[in-house]
């Protein structure tokens, strides 16, 4: 029953989100193994399937057996499924209406020209910190933070580590299309720029200083 | 206002109907919230008492008092989910601004209840012959269980209180001393009130076969009535403004409903015989409860209808400013359900095309702004490995990032469309006849970097971006050319235009040759 329900589940799932399967239980650490995850479920399922069937044929010494790992097994797959729900939701919390991080789709057209931190009531900071620090934490908050962190799980710093100022700053403005299960900037272009020195400037703290961003050539 | 601009909007019921129920609702889990506590309350007293004065036989009462608080418990974690939703949509501002102020304490609501739930099980079951055991569950448990009014009164006085979110957000909640004292007196009138109707619960339920007890018991509630009244009146003083009409007769109503209580109680206590007129009682305490509850939301009114009528308003207004985008966000969505990021097509136009560009020549709109150009993919002659060497990890210290979120077969098909169209993987130039002077350039200048193999030197390997493996990764002739006598701008290598053109033309040819697959 609960394979039909997962059948009926996937088969529900839009093609475009159901593609992101295998990354969201391999995770960056494992997508160049893609045969992992395959071979890893085909293996419990095997598990459960040899528990149910040694239950069937009346051995209950062996079913007893079996279905200690079929029981853990169960719990790994609820956590695999858990997991898989959050990615073949894409970039949506709420798929045409929500982005993942609770931006609605019309306040990200909006917000080019009107701008995030003005809807920002609760900016941090303890009053010490330079404005445009505070400016960009608030941003990567509204933005980022539902699924990055600073220095922890998806640690942003990592992501970034290694690019340029001009990369991060043009990987801001492509995060949508460059990575299908991101969601894009909300904020004007300016409001961009803050994030994204804030964001390089956090990803190189014992470096030198950052260069001087380029002026974006509007055309 | 179209219900999909904001989905909050589309209530379930109409706002009054929703009102209603969160009043009804919290009554009910206030009620049996007060019951649970007040029942745990009088547990260990009656414990200690017994254990102290009377017969040390105990663990009836601990197994009665736990089966009581089992059933109360129940009833009141399930009476307060519908109050908590509705307290969600009805007043989302409010409720989540207080709560995310709270953060950590109002999580550890949680646990704090599982050791309570937990700890109460385990007082009320036979422990053996160690009584201190059946204290120590007892008083954890207790003592798990109020704090959570703590909690609880410490959010709602916040939530009432708008004025003071930003400070308390900033500094901490102790920055306003006329806050912490309500919020004191609040949670002391929540204890009180937990022993007056615990105690009477008790009184009709667990003392019928025993006057001794219900003797007890009467003397309980009458204390706990008169430690209401102490804690009331301080409790009204601390209130942020003067009281609204509704709600002092209310007050008034229960306070005189409470000084009955307590002169039933009175000669009974003073002779140490059961309390009479229970009936007396079961009318009187339903109305101390709702005429509290009542006064409590007149108040909560008077401090809240005025934000969430400007948050309405608010929300209305954004509505309305963000309707005319729909048409666009629902296209925009529609593309996007369209694109199935599972081959090399789509993937190049999501990930690549913004910087190398639709021809791969580099001059994608996102590259626009970089440092370091984007290399033209089409003058790339490269071993397949090398460059999903590239697309896993990066080129660090440049503005090419790593892709390991498309798994090792999404990554075959884009390798394959990068064959395809820009004949990425195809043989670089045959070896060439290289003059004397280029050979001597490449030994003595581009070497130091490039190593003398072309594989990279130790010095190269240092650099961000460091020099590619030109024996796995080569350009065009062309393109080798334009490179070493332009540079490669925002890395180290520099240009070369100084050296005679035949010079340049034959390291080009040579670089290219240095290809070994």
């Amino acid at each position: 029953m609960a394979a039909a329900g997962g059948v009926v589940y996937f088969s529900r799932v839009p093609a475009t989100y159901l593609t992101h399967w295998v990354f969201s239980v391999a995770t960056s650490a494992f997508s160049q193994r893609p045969e992992l995850p395959r071979l890893l479920n085909a293996l419990a399922g095997l598990a459960l399937v040899l528990a149910a069937a040694s239950g069937l044929a009346k051995k209950p010494g062996l079913c007893r057996v079996l279905s200690i790992p079929a029981l853990i097994l169960c719990v790994g797959l609820v956590a695999e499924f858990e997991r898989v729900r959050e990615f073949v939701r894409g970039p949506y919390l709420i798929p045409g209406y929500l982005y993942a991080n609770q931006i609605p789709l019309v306040q990200t057209l909006s917000s080019a020209q009107a701008g995030t931190l003005p809807d920002l009531r609760w900016l941090g900071g303890s009053g010490e910190d330079a404005p445009g620090a505070v400016a960009g934490r608030a941003l990567f908050d509204a933005n980022c933070a539902v699924c990055h962190t600073i220095g922890g799980v998806n640690d942003i710093t990592e992501r970034i580590a290694g690019r340029t100022l001009e990369g991060v700053n043009a990987i801001t403005s492509i995060t949508e299309t460059m990575v299908p299960f991101m969601t894009p900037f909300s904020g004007t272009q300016q409001e961009r720029l803050t994030l994204s020195t804030y964001l390089y400037v956090l990803a190189n703290k014992n470096s030198r200083p950052a260069p001087q961003l380029r002026e974006e050539k509007t055309q | 206002m179209k219900p999909w601009t904001d989905l909050f909007l589309a209530l379930p019921l109409p706002e009054h109907w929703l009102r209603a129920v969160l009043f009804v609702g919290f009554g009910l889990h206030l009620l049996f919230a007060l019951l649970m506590l007040g029942t745990v309350m009088l547990g260990l007293y009656f414990f200690l008492h017994s254990r102290l004065v009377g017969s040390p036989d105990d663990t009836p009462w601990n197994r009665n008092m736990a089966a009581s608080h089992l059933v109360l418990k129940s009833l009141a974690v399930v009476l307060g989910v519908a109050p908590l939703l509705v307290i969600q949509v009805s007043y989302s501002e409010e409720f989540f601004t207080a709560t995310g102020i709270f953060a950590y304490a109002w999580l550890a609501v949680i646990p704090l209840l599982i050791v309570a739930f937990l700890s109460i099980e385990g007082f009320g079951h036979r422990l053996g012959p160690w009584p201190w055991l059946h204290f120590a569950f007892g008083a954890l448990g207790l003592a798990a269980l109020v704090t959570v009014p703590a909690i609880f009164t410490g959010a709602m006085s916040l939530m009432e209180r708008p004025g003071l979110w930003a400070g308390a957000a900033s500094k901490g909640l102790a920055s306003d001393s006329g806050y912490a004292m309500h919020w004191l007196f609040r949670y002391l009138h929540i204890l009180g009130a937990a022993a007056v109707f615990g105690g009477a619960f008790h009184l009709f339920f667990s003392a019928k076969d025993n006057p001794e007890r219900a003797a007890g018991l009467g003397r309980w509630i009458l204390a706990a009535a008169l430690f209401q009244v102490v804690v009331g009146i301080p409790l009204l003083a601390s209130l942020d403004s003067p009281m609204n009409r509704p709600a002092l007769a209310a007050v008034t109503l229960g306070a005189a409903a409470v000084m009955a209580v307590v002169w039933t109680f009175r000669s009974a206590a003073s002779e140490g015989a059961p309390p009479r007129g229970g009936l007396f009682l079961l009318v009187l305490l339903p109305v101390v409860l709702a005429s509290m509850l009542l006064a409590r939301q007149w108040l909560q009114d008077e401090a809240l209808v005025p934000v969430r009528a400007e948050a309405l308003a608010g929300r209305v207004r954004q509505a309305e400013m963000l309707a005319a985008y729909q048409p666009q966000a629902l296209e925009a969505f529609n593309a996007k359900l369209r694109t199935v990021y599972d081959n090399g097509p789509a993937i190049y136009a999501g990930s690549c095309r913004p910087c190398h560009g639709q021809d791969g020549a580099g001059s994608g709109t996102a590259s626009r702004g970089l440092l370091i150009p984007a290399e033209d993919l089409t003058a790339v002659r490269a071993d397949k490995e090398y460059i999903r060497g590239i697309l896993v990890k990066g080129i660090p210290g440049s503005d090419m990032p790593y892709f390991t979120i498309y798994d090792r077969d999404k990554l075959d098909s884009l390798l394959a469309e990068l064959g395809e169209r820009f004949s990425m993987f195809a043989k670089s130039g045959p070896p060439v006849g290289v003059s004397p002077q280029a050979q001597h350039v490449w030994g003595t200048t581009c070497a130091s970097c490039h190593g003398l193999d072309g594989a990279g030197g130790a010095f190269g390997a240092t650099l961000r971006p460091a020099p590619p493996d030109l024996t796995r990764y080569a350009l065009e002739p062309a393109r080798a050319l334009h490179v070493i006598t332009e540079g490669y701008p925002g890395t180290v290598m520099q240009p070369y235009r100084d050296l005679p053109e035949q010079v340049r033309a034959d390291l080009a040819a040579f670089s290219a040759a240095l290809r070994r697959d």
